[in-house]
């Protein structure tokens, strides 16, 4: 067939079966459909690294070396795993989208997945810092079954007093230097502190220790953090319950020598 | 002023913007892109005359109702090259078959730019050489074989090989290098 033939072929077929070029819009409507899908995919990234950094912020770095649990034990314990494969998932999506936008293919998958961890990280960080992380938390253990027991691990976590980490609700503010808490597993203890520390406490504050079971549901407190449940009530976590006033004769103790109370 | 009729004139990209108004135009194109996309797709593919002939048809019909997706920040003849590309696999895909041995005919000057690249004149004579690099290429992967026909025979350079088969530059330059070395292993 010459170039003639061939020409007139597909210029008559054209003409013929009035075939027409696409409109312009339905390509620019593809690109911006892909660029759209991948931004979205990015703010959800960064939405999932927001509530990652809260989590992590919140988890105890401060007093992990106290338990003597080391840092490994620490952070199998207490990685936002599910947050982690949320972020991971949807930077793979941003990943595809990137890759599939009009000039995506002059990038390495390596540069394509830099940018988009980058990016995420960088506007997971500005997420975090309006408060984002902890909203979304409190949202998903508001309305997700799953999350809620996933977070009553993490609690639970601190329920450990032989290794020196307690956590619970002030039920009693007792004198100068003890107060009453309940534990997340049916117990009561009596908790003794610097004087300063308890003058802040209030009956129904969750709150986290680091100190030593100095006897029977007695417990010395060297370091107290507030803990944030979500949904703003631990004991309202499955599994856990209230247990009503403690009993039985509370023993005193020495006060340790330096104390924290950090108010978060 | 009057207005300039002499279409030889005009580059790839002006043509493609006039034939979206007026569609005869579009055979300029044509003329311009028959005998090469022809030969890259019987060099990719091996098939038939009448299939290459019907898989052209296919590609410039394609080329026309996308006329307005092309990307003016590449050169015309990448993306109808892309287009060719991309036709060729789908066949195949719709085929259900693979691309059969690439033909090389017309290819002295290929089989030359190529012995010169792997310094086999020495070693071969011409007469031998287009049987012996013909069954090298037999043999490597698909994808090493498509490098070295943009590359040698269509004279591609990395940016264009890039925007053709859509793959970052530092990938078709490590292709390159591993279809050579294939290349070079199935030569020895």
């Amino acid at each position: 067939m010459t170039q003639k033939d061939l020409s007139q072929k597909i210029i008559e077929k054209i003409s013929k079966e009035k075939i027409t070029p696409k409109a312009r819009w339905r390509f620019l409507l593809k690109d911006y459909f892909v660029w759209g899908a991948g931004v979205a995919s990015l703010i959800v990234g960064a939405m999932a690294v927001a509530v990652v950094l809260y989590m992590f912020k919140n988890s105890g770095w401060d007093l992990y070396r106290q338990s003597g649990g080391g840092l490994a034990k620490f952070l199998v314990a207490s990685l936002p795993y599910f947050w982690l494969i949320f972020l991971g998932v949807f930077i793979l999506v941003f990943d595809y989208n990137l890759h599939h936008t009009k000039k995506g293919y002059k990038y390495s998958l390596k540069t394509i997945l830099g940018v988009s961890v980058l990016a995420s990280v960088l506007l997971g960080g500005v997420f975090y810092n309006t408060g984002l992380g902890k909203g979304i938390d409190k949202l998903f253990s508001e309305n997700v079954p799953f999350y809620k027991q996933m977070l009553q691990h993490r609690v639970l976590m601190w329920q450990n007093p032989k290794t020196g980490l307690l956590a619970g609700v002030v039920i009693e503010v007792k004198g100068d230097d003890s107060f009453f808490l309940e534990d997340f597993r049916q117990g009561n203890w009596q908790v003794f502190t610097e004087r300063a520390v308890v003058k802040q406490l209030e009956k129904g504050d969750q709150i986290k220790l680091f100190g030593e079971e100095i006897g029977d549901k007695v417990f010395r407190a060297k370091i107290i953090h507030r803990l944030d449940c979500p949904g703003g009530n631990c004991l309202q976590m499955p599994q856990m319950r209230h247990l009503g006033p403690p009993n039985g004769p509370f023993p005193g103790g020495e006060m340790p020598g330096r104390m924290f109370f950090i108010q978060r | 002023m009057p207005e300039n009729r002499d279409y030889s004139q005009k580059s790839d990209e002006e043509l493609a913007v006039l034939a979206l108004g007026d569609p005869g135009l579009f055979s300029h194109l044509i003329e311009r892109y028959q005998e090469k996309l022809a030969r890259y797709i019987r060099r990719i593919s091996g098939v038939s005359i009448q299939e290459t002939e019907d898989l052209l048809q296919d590609v410039f019909i394609k080329v026309y109702q996308n006329l307005n997706d092309f990307d003016d920040s590449l050169k015309f003849s990448s993306w109808i090259y892309r287009v060719a590309h991309n036709e060729t696999i789908s066949n195949f895909r719709r085929k259900k078959a693979r691309p059969q041995n690439a033909i090389l005919e017309d290819s002295q000057e290929f089989l030359s730019r190529l012995a010169s690249d792997f310094n086999l004149e020495k070693e071969i004579n011409r007469r031998e050489l287009k049987d012996t690099v013909g069954k090298a290429l037999e043999q490597i992967d698909e994808k090493y074989r498509e490098v070295l026909v943009l590359r040698f025979f269509e004279e591609k350079d990395y940016r264009e090989i890039s925007d053709i088969l859509k793959k970052p530059i530092g990938t078709v330059a490590a292709w390159l290098n591993r279809a050579k070395k294939q290349l070079k292993e199935h030569l020895e």
